[in-house]
C-alpha cells in the first residue's frame, strides 16, 4: 500500500470513529431519562436533601441569607400585581415604548418572562417564518455536526446546580443538547462556542426547545444583540467591547483603572465571561435575569453599562484589594455569591450609569465591522473540513486568528507600558530597608510573571530593563525595575519579527548553556541584580537607536516625561476628580 | 461553587513568599483542567462548575524545601477557538501543564499540537509536564500510560508524565509539587555558575498512589 493510501485509510478510520462517537452521544440524549440509559452514579451531582432551592431552581449549599428570603417574598407579592398588567400589555403588543421601558427596568415578573422574552426576541415570528427548519437542522446535526462532543461535554457541566439541569439526560439537558447541535448546523460559520451553552441554557429555563432555538438565533444574528461577533472565531466584538470598556474606565474611573493596571488585572480576564453570557454566573442569578430583561429590550449597550456599574458599585472594595488574585476572585466568585446590593438598587444604578454614559457619549462602542455578522446563508448546510470532522486541533492559523493574536499581544504591550509608570510610582513611594527590598522584589516578580511584560522577553534575553529614572541619581536603584527573564533566544516566529533592543542586558548565566532558567531571585539577590544591571546599563550608555522598536522607545518617552514633569496621560489628572459619575449618583 | 470571603482574601494577599512561578494549564476541553486546579487550590472536587471561557486565574502557595513558593495558575479554555486569547498567556509562563483525558484518545492525539503551540508561544525550553487525568475511570481507559511515557521521551521539554484523578484526589498535589520543586531547582541552579545538565533534570521522588501509575521519572 502506498503511503498516501495508508494516510487515506487512517483518516477514514478517524472520521468513522468521530461519526460513531457522535451517534453514540446522540443516542444517549434520545434515550433521555429512560432507565436503559445507564448513568454512572458519579455523573449526577450529589445534592443532599437539606439543600435549599431558590425560586429559579438553583440549589444552594446552605440556607439563603434571610434578607434575601424576605426580599424575595416581597418581590413575589409585587410581581403578582405586575403579572396582570404584563399579561394585558403582552396581549396588546407592541406597547408604548416608554411604558415598556419603565416596566422592564422594574423587572419582568418571573412568570411573565416566558411570553415577554418571546415577544422581545420575536420568537413567534421566526417560528412562523421557518416552519420545519428546526427539526431539519436537528436531523442534519445528528448526521453531520462536528461540535457534538464539545456540546455534550458542556451540557454535562451547565447549570448542574439547577433542578432542571441537575440530572444527567434530563429533559432540559436534552433540549439544550439539541438546540446547540441544531444551531451549529444552522449557523455553520459560527458552529458552537463555549458560552453559547450558558445563553441557551438560560433561554431554556423559560422556553420550549424550538422557541429557545429561535430566541438564540435572534440574540446571535440580530444587530441589536449581535452575539455572533462575540462567539465567532477571532472574537471581533469582544475586542471592540473590551477596548471600549477600557476607554470608559480610563475616562471615568481612573483610579480603579490604574489600580487594575498596577495589579495586572486585564479586562480580558474578567470581562469575557461578562460579555459572553451577559453576567450569568458572575452576579447572583436573580440579578442577571434583571440584566437580561433590560438587555433583551435595549440591546448590547446594556452590557457595556452593566460592566461599568459593577465596577462602580464595588470600586472601594476593589481598591482595597492588593493583588490580582484577590481582585479576580472578588469579581469572579464573591460577586456571584453576594452582590452586596439588592437587585433593585443595582438596576437603578445601572439605569443611571446608562444615562451618564449616554451624556458622555460613551454608551455605544464604535460600530461593528462586517465580520461580526454571518456571511453565509443561515440554514444552508456546509460540510465541515477533515480536521473538524475528526476533532483535531488545527495546526495552521487563519488570517483572522493571526490578527487577533497580534492584537491581544499589542494590547498587553500597551498595558505593560502603563505598568511601567505605575511601578515607578510605587517603588518611589517605598521606604528603604527590608520593606523596600520585599516590595521591589514583588514588583519584579509580578512583572516577570505578568503576561503584560512578557512581550519584552520575546525580544530580548536575560535582563530587561523595564524602567529607569535618569534624573534622580540617588534613588536610581530603587526606581529601577530590572527584570530578569533569562529567556533563551526565542525560536518562535514572533521573535524573528524583531531584533533584540540595544539596551537589553544579557545575563551571562543564561547564555552559558542550553538549559532554560527562570530566575526570580530572593530579596538580596534581586538587589544584586539591580546593581549588576545598573552597571551594565551605564556601560551601555543606553543607546536607544533602535528606532524600529517602537515599544521600547515609548517606554523611554514615558520615563523621560516623568522626569520633566510632563506625566503620561493617566497621570495627567488628579485621581480625585475621577468620578464623572457625579456625587448624587453615589448614594445607593 | 466554592468561594472565600473577602477577609481571608485580604489576609492571604499580604502573605510573603520566596518564589513566584507562573504555571499555565492547557489541554483539550473537558479533560479536567478546572477540576484539577480547583482540587489543588481548595481541596474540593466540584464537578458541576461550568466550562472555562477564556482564562481563569488562581494562586496557591506551597512550601518547597522550606521556602514559600507561590504558584500563579492560569487555567485556560480548551476549545480551539480560544487559542488566540489563551496563547498570549503562555508567553511568560515558567511552566506548562498539559492535561489529557485517559478516557479520550483524541485528547491524547492532540498532545502534539498542544506542544507545538507551547513551543511557538513560550520561551524555549519551558518545562512541560503531562497529566493524564481521570485515572479513576480505569474501565474506560483509552490511553496507556506506557505509551505516553514512551512518546514523551522524544519531547525534550517534558519533565515528567503523571496520571491523576481530580475526582479521587490522586496525584494532584504531587503534580504541582513536583513542578514547583523543579521550577525552584531550575531557579536555584541558575544562580550557581556551574551547571550540571544531568542534575538539572533530577526530580524528587514521587510515590505511585492507588491504582494510578505515576511517575516523576524523567525523559
Ligand atoms: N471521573 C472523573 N471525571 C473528572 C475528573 N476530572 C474532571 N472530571 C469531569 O470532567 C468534566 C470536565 O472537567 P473540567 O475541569 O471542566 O474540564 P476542563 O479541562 O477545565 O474543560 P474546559 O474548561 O472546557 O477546557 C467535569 O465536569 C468532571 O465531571 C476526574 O478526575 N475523574
Ligand atoms: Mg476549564
Amino acid at each position: 500500500m502506498t503511503a498516501a493510501a495508508h494516510d487515506d485509510e487512517q483518516q477514514h478510520a478517524l472520521v468513522k470513529r468521530a461519526d460513531d462517537e457522535r451517534e453514540d452521544i446522540f443516542k444517549r440524549y434520545e434515550l433521555g431519562l429512560d432507565p436503559s440509559n445507564v448513568v454512572d452514579s458519579w455523573e449526577n451531582p450529589t445534592f443532599e436533601i437539606y439543600h435549599i432551592t431558590d425560586k429559579y431552581g438553583f440549589m444552594h449549599d446552605s440556607r439563603l441569607p434571610s434578607t434575601r428570603d424576605s426580599q424575595e417574598v416581597q418581590r413575589t407579592k409585587i410581581e403578582l400585581e405586575r403579572d396582570k398588567k404584563w399579561m394585558k400589555m403582552i396581549a396588546h403588543w407592541p406597547p408604548h415604548p416608554e411604558k415598556l421601558h419603565k416596566r422592564v427596568y422594574k423587572g419582568i415578573p418571573d412568570r411573565i418572562r416566558w411570553p415577554a422574552w418571546k415577544r422581545l426576541l420575536h420568537v413567534e415570528e421566526s417560528m412562523a417564518q421557518n416552519e420545519g427548519v428546526y427539526s431539519r437542522m436537528l436531523l442534519l446535526a445528528k448526521k453531520y455536526s462536528t461540535e457534538t462532543r464539545q456540546i455534550d461535554a458542556d451540557v454535562n457541566r451547565q447549570f448542574r446546580d439547577n433542578l432542571a439541569y441537575r440530572e444527567r439526560y434530563s429533559v432540559k439537558q436534552c433540549s439544550l443538547f439539541n438546540v446547540l447541535n441544531a444551531y451549529s448546523i444552522f449557523n455553520s460559520e459560527l458552529g458552537y462556542c463555549q458560552g453559547m451553552a450558558c445563553v441557551a441554557g438560560v433561554l431554556l429555563l423559560y422556553m420550549q426547545e424550538e422557541e429557545a432555538f429561535w430566541a438564540l438565533n435572534t440574540l446571535i444574528t440580530d444587530k441589536k444583540y449581535g452575539m455572533h461577533g462575540l462567539f465567532i472565531e477571532g472574537f471581533p466584538k469582544l475586542t471592540r467591547f473590551i477596548d471600549h470598556h477600557d476607554r470608559i474606565l480610563s475616562k471615568i474611573m481612573r483610579k480603579l483603572h490604574k489600580h487594575f493596571i498596577k495589579h495586572n488585572v486585564d479586562a480580558l480576564l474578567y470581562a469575557i465571561k461578562w460579555f459572553f453570557v451577559v453576567f450569568v454566573e458572575r452576579v447572583p442569578f436573580s440579578l442577571s435575569l434583571r440584566v437580561w430583561d433590560i438587555f433583551l429590550l435595549d440591546g448590547d449597550r446594556v452590557i457595556v453599562a452593566m460592566a461599568v456599574t459593577i465596577l462602580y458599585l464595588h470600586k472601594d472594595e476593589l481598591l482595597r484589594l492588593k493583588d490580582m488574585d484577590a481582585i479576580i476572585e472578588y469579581l469572579q466568585v464573591k460577586l456571584h455569591k453576594n452582590f452586596g446590593y439588592n437587585d433593585d438598587d443595582a438596576i437603578q444604578a445601572l439605569e443611571r450609569v446608562m444615562k451618564k454614559l449616554k451624556d458622555l457619549k460613551l454608551d455605544a462602542p464604535p460600530p461593528a465591522k462586517v465580520n461580526e455578522f454571518p456571511t453565509r446563508t443561515l440554514g444552508h448546510f456546509v460540510e465541515a473540513d477533515l480536521e473538524k470532522k475528526i476533532g483535531r486541533r488545527r495546526n495552521d492559523y487563519t488570517d483572522t486568528e493571526k490578527q487577533v493574536i497580534t492584537d491581544v499581544i499589542s494590547r498587553q504591550e500597551q498595558n505593560a507600558i502603563e505598568v511601567q509608570s505605575t511601578v515607578s510610582y510605587e517603588t518611589s513611594e517605598c521606604a528603604t530597608g527590608d520593606a523596600y527590598s520585599m516590595k521591589t522584589y514583588q514588583s519584579i516578580t509580578s512583572l516577570a510573571t505578568s503576561p503584560a511584560i512578557s512581550s519584552y522577553s520575546l525580544y530580548s534575553n536575560g535582563f530587561v530593563v523595564t524602567n529607569f529614572d535618569i534624573n534622580n541619581q540617588t534613588s536610581r536603584s530603587r526606581s529601577q525595575s530590572v527584570h530578569n527573564l533569562n529567556y533563551q533566544q526565542q525560536q518562535s516566529q514572533l521573535s524573528q519579527q524583531s531584533q533584540p533592543p540595544s539596551f537589553a542586558i544579557y545575563n551571562e548565566h543564561s547564555l552559558q548553556n542550553g538549559l532554560m532558567r527562570h530566575s526570580f531571585g530572593g530579596d538580596s539577590d534581586s538587589r544584586n541584580r539591580l546593581d549588576v544591571a545598573l552597571e551594565a546599563l551605564q556601560s551601555q550608555k543606553l543607546q536607544l537607536q533602535h528606532e524600529n522598536n517602537t515599544h521600547i522607545i515609548r517606554i523611554v518617552q514615558n520615563c523621560s516625561s516623568d522626569v520633566t514633569g510632563k506625566q503620561p496621560n493617566n497621570h495627567a489628572n488628579n485621581d480625585d476628580d475621577e468620578d464623572a459619575l457625579s456625587e448624587e449618583n453615589t448614594r445607593l | 461553587m466554592t468561594g472565600r470571603n473577602p477577609e481571608t482574601l485580604m489576609a492571604e494577599s499580604e502573605e510573603n513568599f520566596d518564589f513566584l512561578f507562573k504555571v499555565v494549564l492547557i489541554g483539550d476541553c473537558g479533560t479536567g483542567k478546572t477540576c484539577i486546579v480547583e482540587r489543588f487550590k481548595t481541596g474540593n472536587y466540584v464537578d458541576r462548575h461550568g466550562n472555562t471561557i477564556g482564562v481563569d486565574f488562581s494562586m496557591k502557595t506551597i512550601a518547597v524545601d522550606g521556602k514559600q513558593v507561590k504558584l500563579q495558575i492560569w487555567d485556560t479554555a480548551g476549545q480551539e477557538r480560544f487559542r488566540t486569547i489563551t496563547q498570549s498567556y503562555y508567553r511568560s509562563a515558567n511552566g506548562v501543564i498539559i492535561v489529557y483525558d485517559i478516557t479520550k484518545r483524541a485528547s491524547f492525539s492532540n498532545l502534539q499540537r498542544w506542544i507545538e503551540e507551547v513551543r511557538r508561544y513560550t520561551a524555549s525550553n519551558v518545562p512541560i509536564i503531562l497529566i493524564g487525568n481521570k485515572c479513576d475511570l480505569e474501565t474506560e481507559r483509552e490511553v496507556d500510560f506506557e505509551e505516553v511515557r514512551h512518546v514523551s521521551q522524544f519531547i525534550p521539554e517534558v519533565l515528567f508524565v503523571m496520571e491523576t484523578s481530580a475526582k479521587e484526589n490522586t496525584n494532584v498535589e504531587d503534580a504541582f509539587f513536583c513542578l514547583a520543586m523543579e521550577l525552584k531547582r531550575l531557579h536555584d541552579s541558575s544562580d550557581v555558575t556551574a551547571d550540571d545538565d544531568d542534575e538539572a533534570i533530577q526530580l524528587g521522588k514521587s510515590k505511585p498512589l492507588n491504582s494510578c501509575s505515576s511517575s516523576c521519572n524523567l525523559t
